[in-house]
């Protein structure tokens, strides 16, 4: 079977050193993932490699649907912007819905796909970033103002946050508000305008503060710790206990003994604390430096770009990946309150690895725009 | 926005808006957003700084304090050899089993009480238990020999594991006394296993493992941080024939006597080595459990060996714990003291008062009248009158001195056991009547090992020689770390009363009353003794309660072997009771058996003494 010309160009035309980085980071969450769950997945399964056979199940399954996306060409990302922030909110709407929507720990975020579960805020995670920066690029192909262009966006922006903070997933809905906020900012709007979203997210974190005791719970912990760093919660403490006996150059591949028994989400939203217990200082710095160039990688690119839209989808997806990793790494570091946002391409878990794939994946093809739209 | 161009696009086309080459103003807005990313890349690797290198210590100790344990790595115990290397106690690396159904399923357990069910090397009432409703961790069966550990380990059964023991075992019985024993913790509590104990047990290695993450059962950390060292061999001077030969005779003699304690020690005069040191009853280190509780079912004993049915009183090595009255065989260092001092010649004639003597408010008397003794003739016939004159003659200073040189007046120091100091009178102390009681062995209390080393020295032309029991030290891989050289002590009489008293000796045995100690073609040298024993409650001598001895050395003109038998309250319904005839034979046969397997040859003895005509005589 020959691979159409049209294709093999598109492949070609894929940023190679963001495409490296990925697969790096991917590597490095397989081992991890084997790393953090053999002696669990032993001890539940029998068998030292169940949740590494899963992890690599999803991880096959997320690169195959996100070549799929990196093939769309760059000229049919704004056609899909709308059905796919439709179908977002469709299916966060959904969860909602008693007996489709699955709670879990007081919250509900999850669908019941064929057996797998599906947190629809994950697809809001490129479904935001690409209905924003088309919706905004055709505002300013109308020459339209800040205002307009708020007023054509604003809406549906904050229905998804709301959706998704009602969950309740405040981290979640923090990380998308970030997106927006960090487009808008991008998407040359005044200032004052800029800051007055600013203002609105005040109001609102004092809302979820007073409605949510979980949420409160998460603030008073991290302030006490910010005030008194030896008043750390407890999973923060084990995570720095686990990173602090790693040491510079860690205790060597599933050595970590930490994230074996103590320290909690060892393989999902801490798997960061288990790789810096296992490979140390220098493998902890890799994966920071890594998602620094990923995220350069994807600006700098989209600064190059000529295509309004392209620029400010290449940076809002960029910022999606880069956003959620720096939040995670905060959280594992004590730099915020938690916040349940995982570390894309390392944590395990089947939605957001398709869905930081599918970023990826779109973010290459808006990139190859570079090339395609230079005889378009 | 830069879009201050023309070209009105149509919809849903995509228009590439040509930018110019300067940055423009939504360029400075993603580069500020980036910097911001970069700022706080890098405020996380400060922090990574901070927590993996700057308190990695800290973390470091509190993590490992959670996961990590030092264990102890068994070091194998060293061997207790005898002076021909012959191991009397050794160790030997077991398997132990445990059994721990923690975190185990239902079937599982079900599946190990299926497997384990019938098999008749793990007693079942211990699988019930393992594997029952409640989760355990419990001990099924220590010290295994390789074909059970194989047959258990062939079962493959969930939640049972193994962990090395050494199993200490003891080849000899009759050496019991000196070797003691360890218990099954592996402390030792009794004997050379005690004393030598810093010898023997080596150093435990050190082992760091995570005993809590467990993958297939296997710690993820193992690391040995001392990799144990096993423990000296201790080779004692003890020949285990010899040792043989005399608890055998030992444990006949009380049969035979219905004694209900027998004591030897056999000593090589001329290094001080002791190479047998037996008492009876006695036990077997391998059960020390059981012999104790068999012990503890015996009939009374007499009063003053009442320490015989305490707890540990099986366990003494008596000759170097029991301090007794030697009676007449104290005749010996006195007559030695007294020609070395020129006090009497040999063949001076002392009057014996014809069996009574008044000394102070005591009235000595002979056990059958007597005239005109010679100094020898003293000896043979044992009369006290006799010795009481000689003893006067010394003067107590000079005899409590030579008791001194003797080694009589202090511990032997073997250190294997706690010695006590021997009984006597300060000096200051000493009348006259004392001096009398003293030169025919009564109220003195002296060990055994302090007697058969004084006797040693008069066999060692009047060295005395320290006495040991410790032959060498051999580090686990056989080579000798440290050796004993026989330590001369001190020279307590000259080598020409040395003789004169071996010459002595042999014709107390050739005419005395202990004529049965004699071997046939060997010339045995020797004093019988026949002490009272002391009644503590009524303050008086028994008469019921005896102590026969008999103390010698032989070959006379090359002793090998000097030896002391102690038959304690001998009863027989015929027979009278004397050293002579009770400790005498006893004697006699050991020395024969002994020299015949040390293969002495025996050369003529010239014995320049003079001879008396035999008289019957008992001591």
């Amino acid at each position: 079977m020959k691979i159409p010309s049209s294709i093999s160009k598109r492949l070609y035309g894929m940023d190679g050193v963001i495409i490296s980085i990925v697969i790096v980071l991917l590597a490095v969450g397989l081992i991890m993932v084997f790393s953090a769950t053999m002696l669990r997945s032993a001890n539940e399964y029998g068998s030292a490699c169940y949740y590494l056979k899963r992890h690599a199940l999803f991880l096959s399954f997320a690169l195959s649907i996100a070549l799929c996306f990196a093939l769309i060409p760059f000229k049919t990302l704004p056609r899909l912007s709308i059905p796919l922030i439709l179908l977002t909110i469709v299916l966060l709407a959904l969860v909602f819905v008693p007996g489709v929507g699955i709670s879990h720990r007081g919250a509900t975020r999850w669908l019941s796909f064929a057996g797998f579960c599906f947190q629809p805020s994950e697809l809001a995670k490129f479904s935001l970033p690409l209905f924003l920066s088309s919706m905004i690029w055709s505002q300013r192909r109308k020459r339209h103002g800040s205002v307009r262009v708020f007023a054509s966006t604003l809406p549906v922006v904050l229905l998804v946050l709301f959706l998704v903070a009602a969950e309740p997933d405040y981290g979640t809905a923090g990380l998308l508000g970030m997106i927006c906020g960090s487009i808008y900012f991008v998407a040359q709007t005044k200032l004052k305008h800029i800051v007055a979203l600013g203002a609105l997210a005040l109001p609102s974190s004092f809302c979820a503060y007073y409605v949510s005791p979980h949420f409160r719970k998460r603030v008073v912990d991290f302030v006490a710790f910010a005030i008194d760093p030896t008043n750390a919660p407890w999973h923060l403490r084990q995570a720095f206990t686990a990173m602090g006996s790693g040491g510079v150059f860690g205790m060597g591949l599933g050595k970590g003994m930490h994230k074996h028994l103590v320290l909690a989400e060892s393989f999902n939203d801490f798997a960061f604390a288990s790789l810096a217990e296992d490979g140390g200082f220098i493998a902890a710095t890799t994966v920071i430096v890594l998602f620094s160039a990923l995220v350069a990688r994807g600006i700098m690119l989209s600064l190059a770009l000529e295509n309004y839209f392209a620029r400010l989808l290449g940076f809002g997806l960029s910022m999606s990946l880069g956003i959620q990793a720096f939040m995670n790494i905060s959280v594992v570091l004590g730099l915020m309150p938690t916040t349940g946002i995982s570390l894309p391409f390392i944590s395990y878990g089947g939605s957001g690895m398709l869905a930081n794939l599918i970023t990826a994946g779109i973010l290459l093809s808006v990139l190859r725009s570079r090339v395609e739209g230079g005889n378009s | 926005m830069t879009n201050s161009r023309r070209q009105v696009p149509t919809a849903g086309e995509i228009v590439h808006y040509r930018q110019p080459r300067k940055l423009d103003s939504q360029a400075v807005r993603m580069l500020a957003v980036l910097l911001i990313l970069i700022l706080i890349a890098g405020v996380a690797i400060f922090r990574l700084v901070c927590i993996q290198m700057f308190r990695h210590g800290l973390y470091k100790s509190i993590s490992d304090s959670i996961h990590l344990e030092v264990l102890d790595m068994p070091a194998s115990r060293g061997q207790i050899l005898d002076c021909r290397f012959r191991p009397l106690a050794g160790s030997s690396e077991t398997l132990s089993f445990w059994a721990c159904s923690h975190g185990l399923t239902k079937s599982e357990k079900s599946l190990a009480k299926k497997k384990l069910a019938g098999f008749a090397d793990v007693p079942q009432d211990k699988v019930e238990e393992a594997f029952g409703e409640r989760p355990r961790f419990i001990s099924l069966r220590r010290f295994c020999d390789e074909d059970t550990a194989l047959r258990i380990q062939r079962l493959n059964v969930p939640g049972i594991g193994s962990s090395v023991e050494h199993l200490r075992y003891y080849t000899s019985d009759c050496a019991s006394n000196i070797i003691g024993f360890v218990n099954a913790q592996g402390e030792a509590l009794e004997g050379a296993e005690r004393y030598y104990d810093g010898l023997l047990s080596g150093a435990p290695g050190k082992l760091v493992v995570n005993p809590y993450v467990r993958l297939q059962g296997a710690p993820l950390i193992q690391e040995i941080l001392k990799q144990p060292t096993d423990g000296h061999n201790v080779v004692l001077t003890i020949d285990n024939t010899i040792q043989f030969i005399l608890s055998e005779h030992l444990r006949d003699a009380c049969e035979k006597w219905n004694s209900p304690l027998a004591l030897g020690v056999i000593m090589d005069p001329k290094t001080g080595a002791i190479l047998g040191m037996s008492s009876y009853p006695s036990y077997s280190s391998a059960s020390y459990g059981e012999s104790y509780k068999a012990q503890m079912s015996k009939e009374e004993v007499p009063n003053y060996l009442r320490d015989l049915l305490e707890p540990g009183g099986l366990y003494k090595a008596r000759c170097l714990t029991d301090l007794f009255e030697p009676g007449s065989l104290f005749k010996i260092f006195i007559v030695a003291a007294a020609l070395d001092m020129n006090v009497i010649r040999p063949y001076e004639k002392f009057f014996c008062e014809n069996g009574s003597f008044r000394v102070g408010r005591s009235v000595i008397s002979d056990w059958r009248p007597f005239g005109e003794l010679t100094v020898e003739e003293i000896l043979i016939r044992s009369s006290n009158i006799g010795m009481s004159k000689i003893g006067m003659r010394l003067t107590s200073t000079l005899m409590h001195q030579y008791l001194m040189k003797f080694g009589l007046l202090e511990k032997p120091g073997l250190g294997l056991f706690a010695e006590p100091v021997p009984g006597l009178r300060d000096l200051s102390q000493w009348d006259q009547e004392y001096t009398c009681f003293v030169s025919f062995g009564q109220g003195v209390a002296i060990s055994a090992l302090a007697l058969v080393s004084a006797v040693s020295a008069i066999a060692n032309d009047g060295i005395l020689m320290r006495p040991y029991i410790l032959a060498a030290v051999q580090s686990s891989d056989g080579t000798i770390i440290h050796q004993t050289d026989p330590t001369v002590i001190r020279r307590v009489i000259k080598t020409s009363t040395a003789r004169t008293m071996t010459a002595m000796m042999h014709n107390v045995v050739m005419q005395g009353g202990a004529r049965v100690a004699s071997i046939p073609g060997v010339a045995v040298c020797g004093k019988t003794g026949t002490a009272q024993v002391f009644d503590h409650e009524t303050g008086t001598y028994s008469h019921e309660d005896l102590i026969t001895s008999f103390i010698g050395f032989a070959p006379a003109e090359d002793p090998q072997v000097a030896i002391l038998i102690s038959v304690f309250s001998p009863k027989h319904e015929q027979r009278e009771i004397w050293g002579s005839t009770v400790a005498a034979p006893i004697f006699s046969a050991v020395a024969g058996h002994v020299l015949a397997y040390l293969g002495s040859r025996s050369r003529p003895y010239l014995n320049m003494a003079n001879n008396n005509d035999p008289a019957e005589d008992r001591s």
